[in-house]
């Protein structure tokens, strides 16, 4: 089984701050990593591997900066990985980053699956994986928590809003997943060793797909605005307490 | 042509395809449109629904063998609608089978799409913009597009239907669809089991984070829910990585959106992931020992203290007052 593994290199969303008073966010000092769901993609391909055999095929649209969580995917037991190197940041352009990805798979070759995390933890857009699949003309099976492969079809549990649907397709296919699928493995030191000697290819953007389409246009971003009253009690916990169940009970809540 | 664009509506989801309703009535009462809304295989009652919440034109496909719930059959579906009629937009209910589906549409049409929309406009050019929260919420992006039509899902529970108008009557357009064999087939539909809480209607929510330091000690905060009449909550860390609540107790931008009376965090640090989901109650309440915590920014009181030590207290406080045992 051929798993090719789609993953994206964001921000950790957790440490971001908010500088309302300027109305910016700041990026400083806030670390990578790879996308939270993207991990159990990756995860969840070396689990199929491991039981099924073949191999696992890492891909990622970056910068030189996501040679980083290239080698964390290379780590966690991808065989060969492929990072497409994009200068121009446009996260948003979902149908881009699709139509490149979709090119480089193409000249990858073969594959049987492709497994990408059902949406980024930084643009939640949860586009990419479902316009692949379009763009490549495969059946696709979104927000999975669960796979199995039997006999040229897989049969996936789908985590939908209220309901949990049990559907099958014939492959190659494409699958996202969701963060329930499985527990990631921190790579253990031998891993990570050995991930440094393992087959890293690196293409430019231009070579994948020259002229790239551009579908959509940031106009602004805009930070929202929360006004709140700000009392804040520091006194002994009782007396804060006591001062707090004063304040609610003034404002008709309780 | 001003006069006559048009924005397609399409939801699965009953309750879902009037929130569209109402937001294709967002963009309509900013410059002119009309709004469109398509469904399968209607009951006759359906029809009459979508035209009294604000349909001005209802196209149903008729001759569709599939299941509606197939999503390769609702893209066959909807493709024929937007190819006969050349919408500006269209909108789609953000469901998980919407958002699957509005990106699949906008791939086939090579068209801009925009995920789980929160509000919309239109500029003085007559683009229509769509806002939309990124950064698990710190910042919200507003999106046009490039190649019409533009394709938006639209986040679930965001817009409130319209009232109801029985004297509205809208044209009935059946389109002919081709509807393939879906190629994903759907075996089993298993309904989750409906929890106990419905952290959405209850008037008072106490939600603990990462503060708390073991599973059993949340029963401290539970108390204090409890002696509120509220119900207990929990921050992404407790819900999704420590795996101490259930899914339905979840505040926050994958969790669950709350607005109730009053809302308390208890050693919650304030990541705008949180935030986002329970930033429009009515007061709000943080409970924290690090001073500089990002909850006490946006609480209307808060309490630096040792939760351990603060929220006994306040729960002592509390029933005195409402006279509990």
């Amino acid at each position: 089984m051929d798993i090719i593994v789609c993953f994206k290199q964001v921000v950790e969303e957790t440490e971001i701050r908010v500088d309302r008073e300027g109305g910016r966010l700041i990026f400083e000092g806030v670390p990578t990593k790879i996308s939270d769901d993207d991990k159990n993609a990756i995860e969840e391909a070396v689990r199929l591997k491991q039981k099924h055999g073949g191999t696992v095929i890492g891909l990622t649209l970056g910068t030189i900066e996501s040679r980083k969580q290239v080698r964390e995917a290379l780590a966690m037991g991808c065989d060969r990985a492929y990072l497409i190197l994009d200068n121009e940041a446009k996260g948003h352009d979902t149908y881009r980053t699709a139509k490149i990805l979709a090119e480089a798979i193409k000249k990858i070759g073969k594959f049987d699956l492709i497994l990408c995390g059902s949406a980024s933890t930084d643009n939640l857009a949860g586009q990419v994986g479902p316009m692949l699949g379009e763009i490549l003309g495969i059946p696709q099976l979104t927000y999975v928590k669960k796979i199995e492969v039997d006999g040229g079809r897989v049969k996936c549990e789908r985590s939908l809003d209220e309901e949990t649907e049990v559907c099958e397709a014939q492959y190659p296919a494409l699958i996202t997943v969701t963060r329930e699928i499985n527990e990631p493995k921190v790579p253990t030191l031998m891993q990570v060793m050995a991930a440094s000697k393992k087959p890293l290819v690196e293409w430019a953007v231009k070579d994948i797909l020259p002229d790239t389409p551009s579908t959509v246009e940031v106009v602004r971003m805009e930070i929202p605005r929360i006004t709140r009253k700000r009392i804040i009690f520091k006194e002994k916990p009782a007396e804060a307490a006591q001062k707090l169940v004063e304040a609610i009970k003034k404002e008709g809540v309780i | 042509m001003s006069g006559n664009r048009l924005l397609l509506t399409y939801s699965e989801e009953p309750t879902l395809a009037l929130e569209v309703l109402a937001a294709a009535h967002a963009i309509a009462s900013k410059a002119s449109f009309k709004v469109g809304a398509i469904t399968i295989k209607p009951s006759e009652e359906w029809v009459k629904e979508l035209s009294a919440y604000g349909a001005d034109t209802i196209y149903t496909i008729e001759d569709s063998t599939q299941e509606v719930k197939s999503i390769d059959a609702q893209l066959d579906a909807v493709i024929a609608v937007i190819e006969q009629t050349k919408p500006e937009a269209v909108l789609i209910g953000g469901s998980k089978r919407g958002r699957e589906l509005a990106p699949r549409l906008a791939a086939k049409l090579g068209s801009g799409c925009a995920a789980d929309c929160i509000a919309f406009d239109v500029d003085s050019e007559g683009r229509i913009l769509s806002t939309r929260m990124v950064y698990g919420g710190a910042s919200n992006s507003v999106l046009a597009a490039k190649v019409k039509p533009f394709i938006c899902s639209v986040r679930p529970k965001t817009f409130e239907k319209l009232q109801r108008d029985d004297s509205r009557t809208a044209d009935v357009v059946s389109i002919k669809a081709r509807i393939g064999e879906p190629r994903v087939k759907i075996v089993d539909i298993i309904r989750a089991e409906k929890g106990a809480v419905n952290l959405r209607n209850s008037p008072v929510i106490v939600t603990a984070g990462r503060g708390v330091k073991k599973k059993e000690d949340l029963a401290i905060v539970e108390e204090l829910a409890k002696t509120l009449g509220g119900v207990l909550g929990g921050t992404r860390p407790l819900v999704e990585d420590l795996k101490w609540l259930p899914k339905e107790r979840q505040v926050g931008l994958s969790g669950e959106t709350v607005k109730p009376n009053l809302y308390i965090a208890v050693g919650v640090s304030g990541q705008i992931h949180h935030i986002v989901g329970m930033k429009d109650s009515r007061v709000i309440v943080a409970i924290n020992t690090d001073e500089k915590a990002p909850i006490f920014q946006v609480c209307d009181y808060g309490i630096v203290g040792d939760l351990y030590q603060v929220v006994p207290e306040l729960t002592r406080a509390l029933k005195t007052l409402l006279n509990k045992p």
